[in-house]
């Protein structure tokens, strides 16, 4: 008896091979390309290794760096309204050390400039002179805070 | 320690428990498909909570103790309502799909590869947010930051607030800020742990829904897979860890569509699914302005896919009990836009005359469809490139019970993509500017939705071994007959 073309012809194997082996080719490139980008979360992996290495290392960002530092002046402001905000440091006045200040300072809203009763100084700079910077900005000490934290009267439009 | 830092999510996460597992999916009312319904809670409880925050600073202010005791009686006594009905409800609505076994070895590698992925992207996760624990800039500047109004603002907190809103995006809607300061109010403290664990909660909760719906829609090894693919995509994990809404938000759009999609399959199609996608909805136009206009987009697309299907009549009796679960939301969403933060989005406001000037310019048609099919073009998550080869191998074999379902998920993701299109080319601040600072965050709100779509609509792996192992014995017993 002839066997059937459907199972004898090399070509009806190998549509055989391949109806089985779709499924198996079609999960491993799943597999495959999902665990590599896994794998690519754990990139860079020398930054990788050395932060699971030491987890405790990891030092404060920087809004928690500013929240700590101006924890107390936030307790003598009050729950609401608008103080202005100058520094030392053309660095300290960017959107993201000011945002940082304002979550410290919230509920209370930071503006940049002295034109508020109340204005925040950051003082970063150990060159700097008080006396001239508060000079410069037609403005008055209230309170020193410490690290260069300061509480400053200022002249509201 | 832990549970003192739990204990503010318990009473509404027990609540949204319990709702979620209201359409009684299996013959237990509280352990069958425990991880479905746990997703689902997930995101219910952070959005009803965030509503009964909200609702409380605008009628009784913000005292702490008025608080927690107004909610834990809303909660307790609504949690006994539903637990009173759960038990009562003894008929089953098990609408399992008997699935084919799935071979041992592929369990098992599918279940390893998905513990690997899972540590991996829980680790990335952790690492993330211990550098950056209050998240991004724009969880800074906006999220985060509302909260903190808030929580601290006491009896002025309209007024700081309001003040604040004149200097940020003053639209963005209050279900991540609202439910981060009740967490804080809760605990009278503002760890920094609440708003990463909260990004971790919508994250996780996210690939849990897809994995889980899959599972309980197609397969054990489908919802495995879709598991993989959304851990093995480093956008979504590092997204989730930036404390941005756009992860919630895709949770939220990704829950509707798996509550009709479970709608359309249950027996007896149980009115508490629908009413559950309408929560849902609402939820999204909470979290984010998209999801505004996905309230539009879901109720387009049942139209189209209800209405030639079963009429009119049927579409509005479905819409009445979406509705019930929407509107409430709405409201407050409404409270919000129009006592709280009036106006509206720069993109809308600053449309005009000029609008249709870029609606005609082709050029920004070009610029926008390169960026698009770049990104569906991908080969890796999120794209589409490995997605198709793997239908290619796999083929195709929806439910006809999930046909419904699949229409309106595909109808839906198709008209989000298009109105995300087409913000493109009307948007005032340049197409450029537009596609590299919102189109990752855009594909990835879309695409757990996408990737549940897709494995609804796949062959699982079981079929496909089943119908191959099938096809070589077939052939094995011809070869045999007719050798003898």
């Amino acid at each position: 008896m002839a066997f059937p073309a459907a199972v004898t012809s090399p070509f009806s194997s190998m549509a055989l091979w391949a109806q089985t082996a779709r499924p198996v080719a079609g999960l491993s490139l799943l597999l495959l390309v999902s665990l590599f980008s896994t794998i690519k979360l754990t990139k860079p992996t020398e930054q990788f290794a050395s932060r699971f290495a030491g987890v405790m290392d990891i030092g404060p960002d920087h809004v928690t760096v500013y929240g700590q530092r101006f924890s107390t002046l936030r307790t003598m402001l009050l729950r609401h309204g608008r103080v202005g905000y100058v520094t030392d440091q053309g660095s300290e006045n960017s959107d993201e050390k000011v945002l940082a200040i304002q979550h410290a300072l919230a509920p209370v809203l930071v503006e940049r400039g002295s034109a508020h009763a109340l204005v925040v100084g950051n003082i970063t700079q150990p060159t700097t002179d008080l006396q001239k910077f508060l000079h410069q900005h037609n403005l008055a000490l209230l309170k020193n805070l410490g690290n260069g934290v300061l509480l400053l009267e200022g002249t509201p439009r | 320690m832990i549970l003192s830092l739990l204990l503010p999510i318990l009473p509404p996460l027990a609540l949204s428990f319990l709702l979620a597992g209201l359409w009684r999916p299996g013959p237990h009312p509280f352990r069958s498909h425990f991880l479905l319904k746990v997703c689902l809670a997930v995101g219910l409880a952070l959005g009803i909570s965030s509503c009964t925050y909200f609702a409380w600073l605008l009628i009784g202010g913000p005292s702490r103790m008025g608080l927690i005791v107004g909610e834990s009686i809303l909660f307790i006594a609504a949690a006994a309502f539903l637990y009173h009905a759960l038990k009562k409800r003894i008929s089953s609505r098990d609408a399992d799909v008997s699935s084919k076994p799935m071979p041992k070895g592929l369990l098992v590698t599918l279940s390893v590869c998905a513990l690997i992925a899972l540590a991996t992207a829980l680790t990335r996760f952790v690492f993330l947010s211990l550098a950056a624990p209050h998240g991004e800039v724009d969880a800074l500047s906006i999220w985060n930051l509302r909260a903190r109004f808030l929580a601290r603002g006491n009896e002025q907190w309209l007024d700081s607030f309001t003040g604040l809103l004149a200097t940020h995006v003053p639209d963005y809607p209050l279900l991540l800020p609202a439910g981060i300061a009740r967490w804080w109010t809760y605990l009278g403290d503002e760890s920094m742990i609440i708003p990463a664990f909260v990004a971790m909660l919508f994250t996780f909760s996210t690939i849990g829904l897809a994995a889980s719906a899959l599972s309980f829609l197609r397969s054990r090894g489908q919802g495995l897979l879709a598991g993989i693919v959304l851990l093995g995509t480093p956008f979504l994990i590092r997204h989730g860890a930036s404390q941005y809404a756009d992860i919630p938000l895709g949770f939220f759009i990704l829950a509707t569509l798996v509550a009709f999609s479970l709608y359309d399959r249950a027996a007896g199609n149980p009115a508490g699914l629908l009413a559950m996608a309408g929560l849902m909805t609402g939820f999204a136009a909470w979290t984010k302005n998209e999801g505004l206009f996905f309230v539009f987009v879901v109720i387009f697309a049942r139209l189209l896919v209800v209405v030639p299907e079963k009429g009119w009549k049927s579409y509005g009796s479905e819409m009445r009990i979406f509705a019930a679960g929407l509107l409430p939301v709405l409201l407050v969403v409404f409270m919000f836009k129009t006592h709280i933060a009036p106006g509206l989005s720069q993109i809308v406001s600053d449309q005009g005359a000029t609008t249709i000037e870029r609606l005609a310019d082709l050029s920004r048609y070009v610029e926008a469809g390169q960026a698009f099919l770049r990104k569906a073009a991908r080969f890796g998550h999120p794209g589409f490139v490995v997605l198709l080869v793997y239908l290619l191998l796999m083929g195709w074999r929806a439910n006809e019970t999930d046909r419904c379902g699949l229409r309106t998920a595909g109808m839906a993701l198709g008209l989000m993509l298009a109105g995300y299109f087409m913000v493109f080319i009307v948007t005032p601040y340049g197409v450029r500017y537009q596609i590299e600072t919102s189109l990752d965050r855009l594909w990835i709100q879309l695409w757990p939705s996408i990737v549940f779509l897709f494995f609804l609509f796949v062959r699982t792996p079981e079929e496909a071994m089943a119908e191959s192992a099938g096809r070589s014995k077939f052939d094995v017993r011809k070869f045999e007959v007719d050798q003898s």
